[in-house]
């Protein structure tokens, strides 16, 4: 059994890999529907962990980010008529260049402070959209915009490709000398910078990596969707990505990939509740930190499950301290 | 007449910037007493609020009786939330981040509740105050500005009276400053800091009652209100009594004259601005905060 | 002792440093010396203002006045991190390692992110070249997590390993950054005396390699025997300087010292 145990957790990322592969022959259009913004989650999720779970820079202002990749996206196409992957990739380089923007606040400020000032970011960005009707099409949404490739499930295809290279990536990111800067910012700021780490630059990187898979994200979006509305770039939003990071053990990228998947069809499985989802979401999440950090002292779906009494964690990555 | 205007503007700006004042004296509380930064104190105060909805908008209780019971109650949630949940992460020394990311939690769990328990239609109730339009020379002034003023103000000394004055409320700054020798003196830290809690929650209620002629209530109002009085905090100081209630006036009539003068439309967006300019090149706002500690 | 190194060349050259918090003068027009393979020591009363020079001098505090000078280079005022990379290194007088990391992590730490690494693209793509400097980076921090006798414990999460270890693990983070000055900040706060005749032995091999050393210590017997010239502050002032056995019998220095009740 044990043997089991540590093959499912080295492996742990193909499988999963594996299973999002098999989705669209297994699953209904609309539970597909549901498995696609989960993928397309876990994108936005990854780099949040660069940046949350890594760097220890707590962001509530993500959802904006997602809303610039994925309006600049529409707005290229429609208003502009460009190529869709010309699109894209101006889509992505725009708001990675306003993601690392954002990391100037972050030379100066800490926990708190920073948090507000992403939250005021969150804020503007909105009242941006919602008012800027003649290019964002305000509170009527924007639609109309070709998608990447012609067929919903290529899109899909591409969106699992996507999502296993930048896994990787962020994992040895995260194994890296780079990952060990972001992870010194979390602990020790000023111990870093004495022992020549160059603090203001390993920010930058952890924003504008954080970004860049945003912007995707927001790209993946809008071809999901066909149809942007400022309603879907809220602060709450923010709150409920933040809880998939949180809820992927804060270190782990197999976790987080399965965080986000589970908690976007959460509200699927749990239909009878349906206005109430991030009320069950929140609910989770503040339960999760009691137990998990008050119990055991460290975070993790595995910390949580030992405290629960069961003895496996799929979503633990081996330099889980 | 413009001179008239604009007093009439700061008037209002007064009594908006008040209301911010509350809540953001609470997270300064909170944080003085444990280093916590409660994102959820602007959702406790749309929870204030509609509690207030419930005993006097349907019930149909008597005012005064009805404020008293909403302020009891929304002091109870503060110190069963302080007992419950913040103090033992506190107490196993939890990463702030992730206490941080638990008032987050929290601000979002309280909206959603009320948004279950109450709906999302915005709702108002009888203006207490009277609706008719009061006449000081070319002044037009609504009474609930007044009154707002006037209340906030008897408030604001009691709780600087309790502060200063009492043997809890200097047993509670003891534990802000100084954690453990305040707890070798026989000073029970969990209860100054659930004591804390429910202060704070306590008058974000009084924010929430108070808010209800102003602006209809509604479940996300607390989220709005949140970022304005978080501005407010840091503007004037984290930390910092005085701060947290200049920081508020400030952002009031600011946001009121921005909207008058400038867009209605741009008036947050205005308040953002101002804010990162602060955090920028005063990071500890007008009455300097620390905001970092190094060696 | 001090005869050979009177002719060697200046490593480190503090003129006129100066420090206000507030009103509080923290550090007052100081001068210090610092020779090539010497072992100084700074020493002083407590809240003389040892920590601040140490700060000012690795950039973690700007200083308002005055003058750092490193291998001939101006330093003063640069980024902590640039500091670093030319070659001040340091340790902290409580304990600042990163405790969720493994002792070798820690260590790794020294290589200083952003100092003539590889790129992102690199890291994620894992290319021949990203393999190789990182095998050359191990291979080093290796070499000296053996030269200060941690090499067996190197996969050990820090927080697990005796206060003691933990401070010969500073100073081997310091060490991996490749300094010709190290700044140890009181390195024996805490120890017991067969770890403070160990960590004396450690810094004496650091010393033989070339490495210039500036400690700050409170414990005489210490100074007496690694120093080869000692600093004397009192209230962010230097007092005097000198061998330790002429700056002992100093009048001035036994005031600073007994005047506050001391030994």
């Amino acid at each position: 059994m044990v043997k089991l145990f540590k093959w499912l957790k080295k492996y742990a990322l193909l499988i999963v890999m594996l299973l999002l592969l098999a989705a669209p022959s297994v699953t209904s259009q609309y539970e597909f529907y549901v498995v696609q913004r989960g993928v397309q989650n876990a994108i936005h999720v990854l780099g949040l962990l660069i940046l949350i779970g890594y760097s220890g820079m707590l962001s509530l202002g993500s959802a904006a980010l997602l809303a610039t990749g994925a309006y600049t996206y529409g707005i290229l196409l429609v208003k502009v008529g460009l190529n869709p992957w010309v699109g894209a990739a101006l889509a992505v380089a725009l708001t990675t260049f306003i993601g690392t923007g954002l990391a100037l606040p972050a030379f100066r400020l800490a926990g708190p402070f920073l948090v507000v000032t992403t939250v005021g970011f969150g804020e503007i960005v909105r009242i941006l959209i919602l008012n800027m009707e003649p290019i964002t099409g305000g509170a009527y949404g924007l639609a109309g915009f070709a998608k990447l490739l012609p067929s919903t499930r290529w899109v899909y295809y591409l969106m699992v490709a996507a999502l296993f290279l930048i896994a990787i990536a962020v994992k040895r990111i995260g194994e890296s000398r780079l990952g060990l800067a972001l992870k010194s910012l979390r602990e020790d700021e000023v111990a870093a910078e004495v022992m020549g780490v160059d603090v203001r630059r390993a920010k930058m990187v952890s924003f504008a990596l954080s970004a860049m898979l945003a912007g995707l994200s927001g790209v993946f979006l809008a071809n999901l969707t066909g149809y942007l509305s400022p309603d879907s770039f809220t602060a709450a939003e923010s709150a409920s990505y933040l809880l998939m990071v949180v809820m992927g053990g804060m270190q782990s990228v197999t976790g987080a990939i399965v965080s986000s998947i589970v908690i976007t069809s959460l509200p699927e499985v749990l239909r009878f509740l349906s206005s109430s989802r991030l009320l069950v979401y929140s609910l989770v999440l503040l339960v999760y930190l009691r137990l998990n950090w008050v119990r055991t002292g460290k975070g993790s779906l595995a910390g949580l499950m030992k405290t629960l009494g069961f003895p496996l964690g799929t979503g633990r990555a081996k330099d889980r301290s | 007449m413009t001179a008239a205007i604009l007093l009439q503007l700061v008037l209002n700006g007064l009594a908006m910037g008040i209301i911010y004042s509350l809540p953001a004296l609470g997270i300064s509380l909170i944080w003085n007493a444990s280093g916590l930064f409660n994102f959820a104190q602007g959702d406790l105060l749309t929870l204030g609020g509609y509690v207030m909805l419930s005993l006097f908008g349907k019930a149909g209780l008597p005012y005064i009786p009805s404020f008293i019971m909403t302020v009891a109650v929304m002091g109870i949630i503060g110190y069963a939330l302080s007992q419950a949940y913040f103090y033992p992460m506190l107490e196993h020394r939890v990463n702030p981040q992730i206490i941080l990311i638990g008032t987050v939690a929290f601000s979002v769990f309280i909206r959603n509740l009320v948004l279950v328990i109450w709906g999302t239609t915005p709702q108002t109730y009888k203006n207490p105050f009277g609706s008719s339009v009061l006449q000081i020379g070319e002044l037009y002034l609504m009474p609930h500005v007044i009154w707002i003023v006037a209340i906030v103000a008897v408030l604001l000394i009691t709780l600087q009276y309790f502060l200063r004055g009492t043997m809890v409320g200097t047993a509670m700054r003891a534990v802000a400053q100084r954690p453990t020798a305040s707890y070798l003196m026989g000073i029970r830290n969990d209860r100054m800091i659930a004591l804390t809690f429910m202060l704070s929650t306590a008058i974000a209620a009084v924010s929430g009652v108070l808010i209800s002629p102003i602006i209809p209530l509604t479940p996300s109002m607390g989220g709005i209100i949140a970022v304005k009085a978080m501005a407010a905090v840091l503007i004037g100081g984290l930390g910092s009594f005085s701060g947290a209630l200049l920081g508020g006036v400030a952002v009031g009539i600011a946001e009121t004259l921005f909207a008058a003068f400038v867009s209605s439309t741009y008036r947050d967006i205005f308040i953002f601005g101002v804010l990162v300019l602060f955090l920028l090149f005063r990071p500890g706002g007008i009455f300097r905060a620390s905001v970092s500690e190094k060696v | 002792m001090v005869g050979s190194t009177n002719t060697a060349r200046e490593v480190l050259n503090v003129k006129g440093l100066t420090k206000k918090f507030g009103g509080l003068v923290a550090v007052d027009d100081l001068d210090i010396n610092v020779k090539e393979g010497q072992i100084c020591a700074l020493i002083g009363p407590n809240g003389s203002g040892k920590t601040t020079v140490l700060n000012l001098i690795t950039g973690v505090y700007k200083n308002d006045r005055g003058v750092v000078d490193f291998a001939g280079q101006h330093v003063q005022n640069l980024p902590p991190h640039t500091i670093c990379w030319k070659g001040i290194a340091r340790t902290f007088q409580n304990i600042r390692i990163l405790s969720s990391q493994t002792v070798f992590q820690n260590a790794l730490l020294g290589k200083g992110y952003g100092n003539g690494g590889v790129s992102i693209l690199q890291t994620a793509l894992n290319t021949k070249k990203y393999r190789e400097a990182t095998a050359a980076c191990t291979e080093e921090v290796d070499r000296i997590l053996e030269f200060v006798g941690l090499l067996d414990l190197k996969n050990e999460y820090a927080r697990n390993l005796p206060y003691g270890k933990q401070r010969i693990l500073e100073i081997a983070r310091a060490l991996i950054t490749g300094p010709k000055l190290l700044l140890l900040d009181e390195p024996a706060a805490g120890l017991n005396s067969q770890e403070i005749h160990a960590l004396m032995e450690l810094i004496k091999r650091i010393s033989e390699r070339g490495i210039s050393i500036l400690l700050i210590e409170h414990r005489m017997e210490i100074v007496g025997k690694l120093a080869d010239w000692v600093f004397v502050l009192n209230h962010g002032a230097k007092i005097a300087e000198g061998t330790f056995d002429k700056v002992k019998e100093d009048p001035a220095v036994i005031q600073a010292y007994l005047g506050r009740g001391g030994r």
